[in-house]
């Protein structure tokens, strides 16, 4: 339900909050055009003066600038002003991605490195990073940095996300890059999906993903979708033991040191006995289907970690 | 200080402004920390009631509504906010005769009333809160079934890590009242006693009143004991001066006295400083100390710099101002 009303946009001392006779809330952001307008702007945003800034949020936006690109842009200009950003902006522009997928080197603006890419419209986008490049010392690095060096990518100052990157061979690489650009399309919102999931991976079967999405195939795309949204719910339930205990039948579930998961019921306390990935499977399965875990071992009793105060 | 009024329109998430001093140009404003402007305590409104605050038709109804809530001073600020919430989602009537209902099952001081435990705003199946108004304390039934009892969001309850079966559970409900005395006892012994211990005094009270009482009264002396050993441990960190047979005990770990002499000293009465270097560490050894004198305990002598003599001299003020005053450099 919209609604419309009048409000006060008020500046404190620490912040800056919206206001009515009832009311109040601290501002937490301000955009305008779509683009996040940094806190030591606010006073400038609301003077009478905003006409150069909104100038340069205009056109931060036109070319949809990535967030630490844009915070760049608004740093220079609170040091220097509008004139020493156009040049960049220009720039900037000349190389926007305007709708279509394109190359560009690194994952976020910050210095990026000879094997690192990102393919993006500016709306979407996946971080691909060519595997087997480190320092360039061997003989195969050299090889593959002088392939690298060939692709002269414009800098990615346009689209960001935090995942780790699709870590691919030069050969695969060089297949995808080769797509003509109606394929690329196509290909790159599949690519996108799976630089989503990537942290649930093996770097194999990345490899085998990305083989099939070049080959228009994304059964194993969409098999690797489901996986990861079942390890998210795992880890989720698994980190709860963070702080907290969980209730479970008989008892409750206590995080030790080193990972170490407890049962404690009533007078007794349990270890389960698993590693890793199966005690994170133990530890959902407990708490979403409440069952009690089958590989237990009781903790003796001159065992039990002091703090458990059993 | 800059005050920008504007028109705005609120989707429930975020406000589209629109100030004439940007040309009308929309700015999106999102918020966080929402409060009612005459109100002091830092209470956040949720988001999905703004729009009742915006709205002028509603906007009185919504203040009143939100001030009551937040006079009955539940102990769970999550329970005004669900009612905040319900509001928004089903109106004023629904979350009204919640709220009446809330205010209908608040206890009353001095008579013991069972409550489902609720952290979050949320009931706890599993364990339940026995209350006289002025205490709670939250007990592990592990039969007790969800939503058996209103939730407690008036009294904050201790939790005594105690469990009770079925069959106990229903003799307590017999015995409230002696059940919640037992309680109020095992609350001032959690600290000192194991979890097990309170357990077995929970359970003797079940099965044998006798040993009950005589465990009760065990380890109350021994929680007594206890307490006072933390209070010397305490004081003796605090910088505080021991007062002993023999003299004090001093443990000057305070600026500007240097690390390396950050020690616990003995002071005899006649003003001798000498390090402790043994049987002080433990809060137990301390307390032994503390109690049987520096008899059994290795001393050295020490030379000390100023600065730590003056505070020395500083701790032994209050105890010993004479004693004090021959420690000054």
């Amino acid at each position: 339900m919209n609604v419309k009303s009048t409000v006060s946009i008020k500046q404190h001392t620490s912040s800056w909050k919206i206001e009515t006779e009832d009311f109040e809330a601290e501002i937490s952001t301000i955009r305008v055009h779509d683009v996040e307008v940094p806190h030591s702007l606010y006073q400038q945003l609301f003077s009478a003066k905003s006409a150069k800034l909104r100038d340069i949020i205009r056109f931060v936006s036109k070319i949809s600038l990535s967030e630490s690109a844009a915070n760049d842009i608004f740093r220079i200009y609170m040091t220097q002003g509008k004139a020493a950003c156009m040049p960049l902006l220009l720039e900037y522009e000349k190389f926007a991605p305007k709708g279509k997928m394109r190359f560009y080197n690194g994952f976020s603006f910050f210095s990026p490195g000879i094997d690192e890419f990102t393919l993006t419209n500016g709306v979407i986008g996946c971080a691909i990073k060519v595997a087997g490049y480190n320092l360039g010392e061997s003989t195969e690095e050299k090889r593959i940095k002088a392939e690298l060096s060939t692709f002269n990518f414009p800098k990615n100052v346009y689209y960001s996300q935090g995942n780790r990157p699709i870590e691919i061979p030069l050969e695969q690489f060089k297949k995808l890059h080769a797509n003509p650009q109606g394929q690329v399309e196509k290909i790159a919102p599949s690519l996108a999906r799976l630089n989503l999931i990537v942290d649930y991976l093996t770097s194999k079967r990345v490899e085998k993903i990305v083989a099939d999405i070049l080959n228009n195939n994304e059964e194993s795309l969409i098999s690797a979708e489901t996986d990861a949204k079942r390890r998210l719910k795992r880890d989720k339930t698994f980190r709860k033991l963070y702080g907290k205990s969980i209730r479970v039948p008989g008892g409750r579930l206590v995080l030790g040191e080193k990972d170490t998961v407890y049962y404690l019921t009533r007078n007794k306390l349990f270890r389960l006995n698993y590693t890793s990935t199966q005690l994170k499977e133990a530890v959902f399965r407990a708490v979403s289907k409440r069952t009690v875990p089958l590989k237990l071992i009781e903790v003796e009793k001159a065992k039990i970690p002091k703090w458990i105060n059993l | 200080m800059i005050e920008v009024k504007a028109s705005c329109e609120f989707d429930g998430q975020k406000f589209f402004v629109k100030p004439p001093i940007l040309n009308d140009e929309e700015a999106i404003v999102e918020v966080h920390h929402i409060r009612l402007k005459k109100r002091e305590e830092p209470f956040s409104i949720p988001i999905e009631y703004l729009p009742l605050l915006l709205n002028n038709e509603t906007r009185q109804h919504a203040v009143a509504f939100c001030e009551f809530a937040l006079q009955q001073r539940f102990t769970q600020d999550d329970a005004v906010t669900d009612l905040l919430k319900l509001v928004a989602k089903k109106g004023f009537t629904v979350a009204e005769a919640v709220l009446d209902n809330y205010i209908k099952e608040r206890p009353f001081i001095s008579k013991v009333r069972v409550y489902q435990h609720s952290e979050y705003g949320r009931e706890y199946a599993g364990s339940a809160d026995f209350t006289d108004g002025l205490q709670a304390f939250e007990i592990e039934i592990p039969t007790l079934s969800h939503k058996k009892y209103p939730k407690n969001i008036y009294v904050k309850p201790e939790s005594l890590s105690v469990f009770l079966t079925k069959t106990q559970y229903k003799k307590a409900l017999r015995r409230i009242d002696s059940f919640f005395t037992l309680l109020q006892k095992l609350e001032r012994l959690t600290p000192f006693v194991t979890r097990a211990t309170t357990q077995k005094i929970t359970d003797a009270f079940f099965n044998n009143r006798t040993e009950c009482t005589l465990l009760l009264s065990k380890f109350s002396k021994l929680a007594n004991e206890r307490a006072k050993r933390n209070e010397v441990y305490d004081r003796f960190n605090d910088g505080k001066a021991l007062e002993i047979e023999e003299g004090y005990l001093v443990y000057p770990n305070v600026e500007p006295v240097p690390y390396s002499e950050r020690e616990p000293y003995f002071i005899s009465k006649t003003g001798e400083v000498k390090e402790i270097k043994n049987g002080w560490r433990s809060k137990e050894k301390l307390y032994k100390l503390y109690l049987n004198g520096i008899k059994n305990v290795e001393l050295e002598d020490c030379g000390i710099t100023e600065k730590t003599r003056t505070a020395i001299a500083k701790a032994l003020k209050e105890v010993a101002p004479e004693l004090a005053l021959i420690l000054l450099p």
